[in-house]
């Protein structure tokens, strides 16, 4: 008769070797990612061969040295803890790699700075301490955007889709704690054609965003540069003005049609992609989203109506428009000085940076899906009041979420809000303006920061430590909190 | 290959981590959402929620590239229904399980045939089966024929006293008359054992044997074949009857239930057996009915628990042959260790049976027999395969694996140091779990 393989759930110590050597095959991906500015600074003859040369070779080297050294790992048996430790050491190891051409090259920027734009661009965050960035060279300038392309989806993700052994429940509960949202939902079996389809959709709308750019006023190398920042929701610019620099409304338009995309989640889009189109449309939380969109966008109409500021009627619509997507879908560029409409613009904008778009999207916030969520307990919880009998159904999607479900929602924005209070004090306290000090945390922790030159002057100011700490608040708000901060309790490290 | 199963119950389940981890498609359904969301959280499968019998539901579940669409929820009648909604949407096969014996009868296949339902599956009637084929080879643990019997894989538990016990196994090969040693299970692990490994008592030893063997091997496991008359059952559940009906001709049965009710209906659907009303769990009522003459103690209830203490006591009684239906997967394990002969469980029973109704439409890998952490699979030899160079001793064959015997020219013959292996030949492979890809290298 057959037999069930006795399960070895008695929990073993965490599988090192398998980590490390995972580790390495990611370093050998940045490696093979950094062959590309790599190859733009040799055809543009920039002289910044060397910066790309040796990080790449430093990647890859490392990443070979660590396949080889944990060459014999007891299988790749991954549980939840492999997964979460795995997900956040890799974040911290790519940043650790990816910031060595700043180093080397043409900013020459210390370890701290360095660190803190590395973390900025893999966690599409988009903060710079950089303030002179025109005499980037063209490599540099696609390195920072790359960074963000690849960490929009996710590195583990794409590593999911290309090693088969981590076609596997281990590489499932890696991209869980990579992707976005609070349940996940997956297109195909296999996760890694799963991961597989979502790569190939978001390459295919990155090319699709980079021709159209290409066919308005840019040229071939900023249509790419700005393609891969925009569609990771991310916000790097060649610019230091951001696309604002090129003055057209064609352009204005089709990125900001290409950051709402980017604040969709992505299981949608596919759905939109394969032909499901009743079944995407129907995407409850991606309507909530477009909604959140168009009333914020009316809201600074009214509020720039009101202070009568002086432009024309497309601007009147545009601005708004444009300005309220970028903020929400966390990407960060800015047009025509919105701020300066009035007093009660900021507020919205910050309300926006917290929201955040779709879940299972290239964005950060707290979600959508989560607000969504919240918000009808909290109707029925008012129409209760009136009607104790009747019973109202909290579901998104028809999906009904339980209690459970709701206090998961719950302790995630307690948690948002409490590192939030946390690190503006502590960010306070080392001699920052206690409003600045907030600000950059919420627009940290939501990845939504803007690179334009105005806003980052904040950031140019932060002390060393502050930057560090801002930098791990960029990625706790990108592996959206429970990955990072479960490595932090004492349950996770015991052995049962 | 793409397999949608439906009813996330304990078979379908059992059935979904172990072909995901086959490296295969997996589409599980059911209604139940929290039942499913522990196992799309953990496993390396896509779960969809819904009614089994719902056309939205299956198509949603790509029913339509379906290779294999198999139905175990706990009705018969959904299981039916949803095998036929699923051949119309376009699924390649399709099985059900079903709780009516009539319907397994060769005559009233085509009816399903017509319907879409292309194979049948009745845990109560595999079970049956299993229990029939225990009940003949009293001395094992299992009994696997390959090729018509040509080559016998026996399982062996022994006990301190056997003589093969303390013996490594390159000094046993006089004793066992060339008998192959081809896997033990130890404490929960299997190993495969090597030339300078000993044997323990409380092993349970996989021999790979010819039918010529099997009496010499019996006897040097200091094991006794008694032939089995007299039976006694432990509740009279659906498998009681089943195995009523196919052995009453043979044996004395004594099917003892608890339940009034259940006895009066007894009598009917077993003629020839002998029902008494009573707990199996008292001795006096053990005693009383002659548990001193039984030969074999079959537990059939509900309660895994109670199967397994009602075999141990009887065993205590000195019944030769004890058989635990145990339904916990957990606690099979447990029941092996103790001293309890043969442990049934209907879910692994079904889902072995599908795997082996894959394997049919799955030509590529021959995989035929599972075992705690081992698989057993049944290989053909291509012309020029790596096996064939050299000598088995001279091959330096990977340690997790080792060849048991083979079928050549219809002749089954016990692999070892000195056999070659030729391009054609039906070889026995055993292997330790995870590693049937990197063996099948060695034989194309």
């Amino acid at each position: 008769m057959d037999k069930q393989p006795r399960q070895r759930n008695l929990r073993k110590r965490i599988n090192w070797r398998a980590l490390i050597r995972i580790q390495g095959f990611l370093l050998l991906v940045l490696a093979m990612f950094m062959l590309i500015p790599l190859t733009v600074t040799i055809i543009r003859g920039d002289n910044d061969i060397m910066a790309f040369a040796i990080a790449s070779a430093a990647s890859a080297l490392t990443g070979m040295l660590a396949m080889y050294l944990c060459r014999d790992h007891r299988g790749i048996q991954l549980g939840k803890r492999e997964g979460f430790l795995l997900t956040s050491s890799v974040w911290i190891t790519l940043s650790l790699f990816g910031m060595l051409p700043f180093m080397i090259g043409k900013p020459q920027l210390g370890i701290t700075d360095a660190f803190f734009e590395s973390m900025s661009g893999f966690t599409t965050t988009g903060a710079s301490t950089i303030t002179d960035f025109a005499s980037f060279s063209h490599g540099m300038h696609i390195w920072r955007c790359m960074m963000q392309w690849i960490g929009g989806m996710g590195i583990i993700i794409f590593t999911v889709a290309l090693l088969p052994m981590l076609n596997s429940s281990g590489g499932l509960q890696m991209f869980n704690a990579e992707s976005t949202g609070v349940t996940h939902d997956k297109i195909t079996p296999r996760v890694s054609s799963t991961a597989k389809r979502l790569w190939m959709l978001y390459i295919t709308l990155t090319a699709l965003l980079a021709l159209l750019l290409w066919l308005g006023p840019m040229d071939m190398f900023d249509a790419v540069c700005h393609a891969m920042s925009t569609m990771s929701t991310g916000g790097f610019s060649t610019s230091p003005e951001g696309v604002a620099a090129w003055h057209s409304d064609y352009l204005y338009i089709v990125v900001m049609i290409f950051m709402f995309i980017g604040g969709i989640n992505f299981v949608v889009l596919y759905n939109f992609a394969t032909g499901k189109i009743r079944r995407a449309w129907s995407d409850e939380v991606m309507r909530a989203y477009t909604r959140t969109i168009l009333f914020a966008a009316l809201l600074i109409m009214v509020i720039g109506l009101i202070n009568g500021v002086v432009c024309s009627a497309t601007d009147y619509v545009l601005y708004p428009l444009f300005n309220t997507v970028s903020t929400i879908s966390s990407t960060g560029y800015e047009l025509g000085g919105i701020s300066s409409w009035g007093g009660a613009v900021f507020p919205i904008f910050i309300v926006l940076m917290m929201v955040g778009a779709c879940a299972g999207s290239t964005t950060g916030g707290i979600k959508i899906d989560r607000i969504l969520f919240l918000w009808r307990n909290c109707r029925n919880e008012l129409k209760r009041s009136v009607h104790s009998n009747r019973y109202y159904p909290l579901s998104i999607n028809g999906h009904s979420g339980g209690p459970e479900l709701l206090s998961k929602v719950a302790a995630f924005i307690i948690l948002y809000i409490l590192l939030i209070v946390l690190t503006g004090i502590i960010l306070s306290i080392t001699g920052m303006d206690t409003g600045d000090a907030f600000i950059s945390t919420i627009a940290c922790i939501g990845n939504t920061c803007s690179s334009t030159e105005g806003v980052n002057n904040a950031f140019t100011a932060i002390t060393d430590g502050g930057k560090w700490l801002l930098a791990l608040i960029m990625m706790i708000g990108r592996l959206e909190i429970f990955t990072v901060l479960v490595l932090l309790t004492p349950t996770f490290w015991r052995r049962n | 290959m793409k397999i949608v199963i439906v009813g996330a119950g304990e078979v379908g389940q059992h059935l979904a981590k172990m072909l995901s981890s086959e490296d295969q498609d997996i589409i599980l359904v059911d209604k139940d959402a929290e039942r499913l969301a522990r196992i799309d959280a953990n496993y390396n499968l896509m779960t969809r929620i819904g009614s089994p019998t719902s056309f939205n539901t299956l198509r949603d579940a790509a029913t339509a590239d379906a290779d294999l669409f198999i139905a175990v929820t706990p009705f018969e009648e959904k299981n039916l229904i949803a095998c036929q909604i699923a051949r119309s949407l376009g699924a390649k096969r399709t099985v059900a399980r079903i709780d009516n014996f009539e319907y397994l009868n060769t005559k009233n296949r085509p009816f399903f045939k017509e319907r879409g339902v292309d194979y049948l599956i009745y845990p109560e009637y595999l079970a049956a089966t299993e229990i029939k084929t225990a009940l003949k080879r009293t001395w094992t643990r299992q009994w696997f024929e390959i090729h018509n019997g040509e080559i016998i894989l026996v399982a062996v538990k022994l006990s301190d006293n056997c003589q093969l016990v303390g013996n490594r196994l390159r000094d046993l090969s006089p004793m066992l008359g060339g008998a192959h040693v081809s896997a033990i299970t130890r404490r929960h692990s299997t190993i495969i054992p090597g030339g300078n490994d000993t044997i323990m008592p409380g092993d349970i030893v996989y021999f790979t044997i010819t039918p010529d063997l099997v009496d010499n091997l019996r006897q040097r496991c200091d094991k006794q074949d008694t032939i089995v008359r007299n039976i006694m059952i432990m509740g009279g559940s659906r498998i009681a009857v089943r195995l009523a009906d196919m052995l009453s001709d043979d044996y004395n049965i004594k099917i003892i239930e608890q339940n009034l009710d259940v006895c009066r209906n007894l009598p009917d659907k077993c003629p020839d057996c002998q029902i008494i009303h009573g707990d199996a769990r008292d001795n006096d009522l053990l005693i009383e009915e002659g548990i001193e003459s039984a030969d074999a103690f079959i537990a059939l209830t509900e309660s895994s628990e109670s199967n397994i203490l009602a075999c141990l006591a009887a065993k205590e009684f000195g019944v030769e042959k004890t058989i635990a239906q145990v339904e916990n997967i957990q606690f099979i394990s447990e029941a092996e260790a103790l001293n309890i002969g043969t442990i049934i469980n209907k879910k692994l029973l079904a889902s072995s049976r599908i795997f082996q109704i894959l394997l049919a439409i799955d030509a590529e890998s021959s995989k035929f027999l599972s075992l705690a952490d081992a698989e057993v699979a049944e290989i053909e030899v291509k012309a020029g395969a790596k096996i064939c160079k050299a000598l088995i001793k001279d091959l330096r064959l990977p340690r997790e694996m080792t060849i048991g015997g083979l079928v050549r020219d219809g002749h089954g013959m016990i692999v070892n140091g000195m056999t070659r292996i030729m391009p054609g030949d039906c070889v026995v492979v055993f292997c330790l779990s995870g590693n049937v890809h990197k063996i099948e290298k060695l034989f194309n």
